[in-house]
């Protein structure tokens, strides 16, 4: 991706957001490492790793069509599913032991069903029951489905996924995390050294990259930064706020415009980790049922707690002194369609931050609507 | 050998246990071809038969209501030699002395021939349901279990549990003759006797699960369209797209899956 | 927080227009002077003493309950508390004149257009006070990623938000530990209603709504076994979509429910025994066996229906609604009873038993169906809602390939019949049909 970024870290971490393979995957494979895909950032990807795997997010990163998959969905369904089954169908995910589906929603739950019935490579496949609610009752039943899929994960590996082993990836994963922090910390200079494009591909190799070699990535991104330049040249602060958004050069378009991405609540940002997983929790699978089902910041497919979220929405902004927020939506998505109908509602009430609802398909096109209709967006809050 | 070979003897050894137990077993036996075992039987036997439906006021008895207690499965082998052909075994009352009651039922089919394979298991299975096959016999539309009736005026000609198995080998032996022996358990006594047999079952589904689950990918997926493929003038091009599909499905094996 | 009388008053008010659609509705039944006229006219009958008890409650300041299917409806049924479906308009009234006006008000509000139209409408009606604000509301958060959400928004209105809302959460599974899992879920909801509206539960009491219940459900199971005949007793008019509507909208446990279904299967068993199916026009008979694999087109059913059988001698022998095993409650105990009821709702009720979990269920109800009922040709509408159906197309229609009988995947919504024209529905089934060689 263009960038004026002087980082080799940076430049690792964009190549491995850019493609499904990237040379580090490679090493590890060839290396005798495994992988294990997860869809939705609710999986464990902690016990994916105490269990050896290389956990990888599954995306659709370099898809053109849905040739292939639209043999399984429909016209109606979302397109982020359908591209990733076609990558799978053309063998793209042939690299992976493993598949961790879950029921996050009505079209990526079904990617199991089809999965299982064509997709041969993958020696091991199973869904997750993810609750809706967010008690005490849905915490246990998360835990039990953790426990679940780590007894059957040791079956299928012959090994056995020692607490510590648990205790040991959470731990990585918190380090990880507030890097992560540290990395949306600049984020709220008024001039950041690093564009929302740019984060978000630093975000998505976090889902790709063996993790303690990303961690040391980070850290030598983070001294980058710490004297890089940082850019001015914008119009406005804007926040993203919605669904399943792998794709730097979607973000890249908003700020082309002028509108500077500087912080979000998107599953490859701040949900992921704005709050770390409690490690001083005696059980580590507890920590991880607690942490994935009540205390990270939760998308709509959670129910009931939309007044945290738009808290959580709030504060972003606040933090990162926001000028407007965008609320993109997967087309389709009726999750984030009725979420930006309240949170429109929410901050019109209060006559607080401008937002602009963009739709979007997951292989971005018509991207000439998406800058008219953000320009004008500009426009609004400039006044 | 076949998956299912341990659970023949699985089910030959509960019957046994529940004979030792003081269970009396008729048994009855017509091995052979299609035509000699159906040879005069009550009923007709055959695709038509019957036309699937026995009402409520013309019915003699209900066998496997889920209240009184009801399992059936199908077992099927490549070594015909583990099956005694023709051997029906009934453990409890039969139909004509039970008149109006709602009895538990269990039934296993077991069949054997050299050339089945997993290919066969999701038709094999269908042979349980034979709803308009069997004059006077009616199988409700309930999934995963037989739960069925039989009718007054079979009862009256005297349509028993050796006319039920007679039947039941009859359709199978015609319509699959790789089948080359078969053998039929029915439990017809204390709901706590068929649940028994559920344990042996609950494994089976389990296995015939990953079975169908495997036969799924084996031969592909259609293409979506609103047409059926024999009239489509784009067949051609679906063709194609499961050609590249099918290319893609690499043999693989010993695969595993989290059980759901 | 006590509401306004002028706030309560227009709540009521679209839900009264209802009202007196099916009053006009009633009266049309009992004109027909057929035995399905008389079916619809009892039905209608009941589904008004139930909607006059919701008034009632509105009016009078007594307790009742927003509720939904597959809420064991059992359970506030027999603490004697009047209750009406969050969804109901778009399930029982999506052909009355006002329908169409507001699903274009639930787009113009910001809901777009491919959210299903049966949340749209609803939370068009929660969001401009056209809905009776209940004494405390229950959910239903599955099978489809629509209806956690309505919910949220009605926790978030606000005229609703102090409206006391408890939904059951649905494990994705269907195993032992996921029914138990249920049945936790709803003793929760059982202690939510009495918290909240003063009712108390009376197991005795309980016990004889469950077994009236299991009535309605053997009669049920019986009567869609009688639809295997060829002919097929019923048409359109009768079927899976109105016992549905009687055992889970807006009653169950009630005589009145249970003689209708007595009177249904007599008339079916009846039509059998003379060798007469679906009562239809003159000279028409039965060509061709409909396997309709979802809801009814309740937006335009009467534009359709009759069309579908008159025209083209198609009958729907069954559909997502008249198909689940109509597992019984045993009324033993406590245990038993909650146990069965989560059973029966999370893991058997139709749709939720193909929507809510994995895809096993869409292909062997296909072949189950298309076995036991001689189903000439399965029928998936599309509607534009279901997509977690919308993604199961594949497996379907390989499905009915392998069965060897034609599948048909329309693309439709079946409360606009704007969204497909209804020509074009039919365009696409006669030429189906004709391609077939079945017309």
């Amino acid at each position: 991706m263009e960038t004026r970024l002087q980082s080799n870290a940076f430049r690792q971490c964009a190549e491995a957001a850019g493609s499904i393979m990237n040379p580090h995957l490679e090493a590890w494979l060839a290396g005798g490492g495994k992988a294990a895909g997860y869809f939705c950032s609710t999986v464990p990807e902690e016990l994916l790793a105490a269990a050896g795997y290389l956990p990888f997010r599954m995306r659709g990163t370099g898809s053109d069509s849905t040739e292939l998959s639209d043999a399984f969905f429909s016209s109606i369904n979302c397109s982020f599913p359908r591209h990733v089954f076609n990558q799978a169908l053309r063998g793209a995910y042939d690299f992976l032991d493993a598949l961790i589906c879950i029921n996050s929603c009505d079209h990526v739950r079904r990617i199991y069903d089809n999965w299982i019935r064509n997709v041969q490579a993958t020696r091991f496949s199973t869904v997750m029951s993810l609750p809706r609610k967010v008690g005490e009752r849905q915490v246990a039943w998360y835990y039990d489905e953790i426990n679940l899929l780590r007894k059957q994960l040791e079956e299928h590996l012959g090994i056995e996924i020692t607490d510590d082993a648990i205790r040991r990836a959470i731990h990585l994963q918190n380090e990880i995390r507030g890097l992560q922090r540290r990395l949306y910390e600049f984020r709220k200079r008024e001039r950041p050294p690093i564009t929302g494009a740019e984060t978000l591909a630093v975000m998505v190799a976090g889902t790709c990259l063996p993790r303690e070699m990303y961690k040391e990535l980070l850290g030598e991104l983070l001294e980058d930064l710490e004297e890089a330049e940082g850019g001015g040249d914008y119009r406005a602060r804007i926040m993203i706020l919605g669904s399943e958004l792998d794709d730097p050069e979607f973000v890249r378009i908003i700020e082309e415009q002028g509108g500077l991405v500087v912080t979000d609540s998107t599953c490859y940002g701040t949900r992921l980790m704005w709050v770390p997983v409690d490690e001083s929790e005696e059980d580590p699978v507890r920590a991880l049922a607690r942490f994935y089902v009540q205390s990270r910041p939760a998308c709509p497919r959670m129910y009931g707690n939309q007044p945290e979220r738009i808290a959580f929405t709030r504060k972003m902004a606040e933090e990162f002194r926001v000028d407007g927020i965008i609320g993109e939506r997967l087309q389709f998505c009726d999750n984030w369609l009725v979420e930006h109908y309240m949170t429109k509602y929410d901050l019109r009430e209060h006559g607080e931050i401008p937002f602009l609802q963009l739709d979007r398909e997951y292989i971005l096109s018509g991207k000439g609507q998406i800058k008219t209709r953000v320009q004008a967006f500009l426009e609004t809050i400039e006044g | 050998m076949s998956v299912f070979d341990a659970y023949i003897r699985k089910v030959a050894e509960y019957v046994e246990a529940l004979h030792e137990n003081g269970l009396e077993a008729k048994v009855f036996s017509r091995p052979g071809a299609p035509e000699r075992i159906s040879g005069g039987l009550p009923v007709r036997v055959g695709p038509n038969a019957h036309r699937g439906i026995i009402l409520r006021s013309d019915t003699y008895l209900e066998l496997g209501n889920p209240l009184a207690g009801s399992c059936a499965f199908v077992l099927w082998t490549d070594r015909s030699s583990l099956i005694e052909d023709g051997r029906i075994t009934l453990l409890g009352p039969d139909i004509p002395e039970s008149a109006g009651e709602s009895l538990p039922f269990g039934q296993v089919l077991i069949m054997g021939g050299g050339g089945l394979s997993v290919k066969d298991h999701e038709s094999l299975v269908q042979y349980q349901y034979v709803s308009d096959q069997i004059e006077g016999y009616m199988i409700k539309s309930a999934p995963d279990r037989v739960w069925s009736r039989v009718g007054k005026e079979a009862a009256d000609r005297g349509f028993d549990f050796e006319t039920l198995g007679r039947a039941l080998m009859a359709i199978v032996k015609s319509a699959e003759p790789r089948v080359e022996a078969m053998e039929i358990v029915f439990l017809t006594t204390g709901k706590e006797v068929v649940q028994g047999l559920e344990k042996i079952a609950a494994q089976i589904r389990k296995i015939g699960k990953e079975i169908v689950k495997e036969n799924w990918k084996i031969r592909g997926y259609d293409i979506e369209c609103a047409s059926d493929c024999r009239s489509c003038p784009e067949k051609r091009v679906c063709d194609d797209i499961r050609e590249v599909i099918a290319v893609r499905k690499k043999g693989s094996k010993g695969k595993d899956r989290g059980e759901r | 927080m006590a509401l306004s009388r002028e706030i309560k008053e227009r709540s009521i008010r679209r839900y009264k227009e209802e009202r007196d659609w099916f009053k006009l509705n009633l009266e049309a039944a009992e004109l027909l002077g057929t035995e399905e006229g008389e079916l619809s006219a009892r039905l209608l009958r009941i589904l008004l003493e139930a909607k006059e008890r919701v008034v009632d409650a509105v009016e009078n300041d007594k307790p009742f309950i927003g509720g939904y299917f597959c809420n064991a409806p059992e359970i506030f049924t027999s603490m004697g508390l009047p209750w009406f479906m969050v969804m109901e308009t778009p399930f029982l009234a999506a052909s009355a004149p006002f329908i169409l006006e507001d699903i274009d008000g639930a787009e113009e509000m910001g809901l777009g257009s491919d959210l299903c139209t049966a949340i749209r409408l609803p939370i068009y009606y929660i969001e401009n006070n056209m809905m009776p604000i209940p004494t405390c509301c229950l959910g239903l958060i599955y099978p489809c990623d629509g209806a956690p959400m309505l919910h949220q928004v009605l926790m978030h209105n606000s005229n609703w938000k102090n409206v006391p809302l408890y939904s059951c959460d649905p494990p994705y599974t269907s195993d032992e530990r996921a029914i138990r899992y249920f049945a936790d879920e709803l003793r929760e909801m059982t202690r939510f209603i009495e918290r909240h509206t003063g009712a108390k539960l009376d197991m005795d009491r309980l016990v004889e709504v469950c077994e009236r219940s299991n009535r309605v459900y053997t009669i049920w199971q019986e009567y869609m076994e009688v639809r295997k005949n060829v002919p097929c007793p019923h048409g359109w008019e009768m079927g899976g979509a109105q016992c549905f509507a009687i055992s889970q909208c807006f009653d169950v446990g009630n005589p009145k429910s249970v003689a209708w279904f007595e009177q249904l299967i007599k008339v079916a068993e009846d039509r059998i025994r003379k060798g007469s199916g679906a009562q239809t026009k003159e000279g028409w008979r039965e060509k061709v066996r409909l396997f309709w694999f979802d809801i009814m087109p309740y937006g335009w059913i009467f534009e359709f229906m009759p069309w579908l059988e008159e025209e083209l001698g198609a009958v729907i022998v069954n559909d997502m609604f008249g198909n689940f095993p109509y597992s019984l409650i045993d009324t033993s105990s406590e245990e038993t009873i909650y146990y069965d009821l989560a059973k029966r709702n999370l893991v058997d009720a139709p749709m939720i038993r193909q929507a809510r979990g994995t895809a096993e269920n869409f292909s062997e109800d296909i072949r189950r169906i298309v076995r036991d009922y001689k189903v000439d040709v399965v029928i998936w509408p599309g509607h534009m809602g279901h997509k977690d159906g919308a993604a199961t197309v594949g497996i379907m229609h390989e499905t009915c390939r392998e069965l060897d009988v034609p599948f048909l995947h329309v693309g439709l919504d079946l409360f606009d019949k704007r969204y497909t024209s209804i020509d074009e529905v039919k365009d696409k089934v006669v030429t189906f049909l004709e391609g077939h060689g079945f017309v």
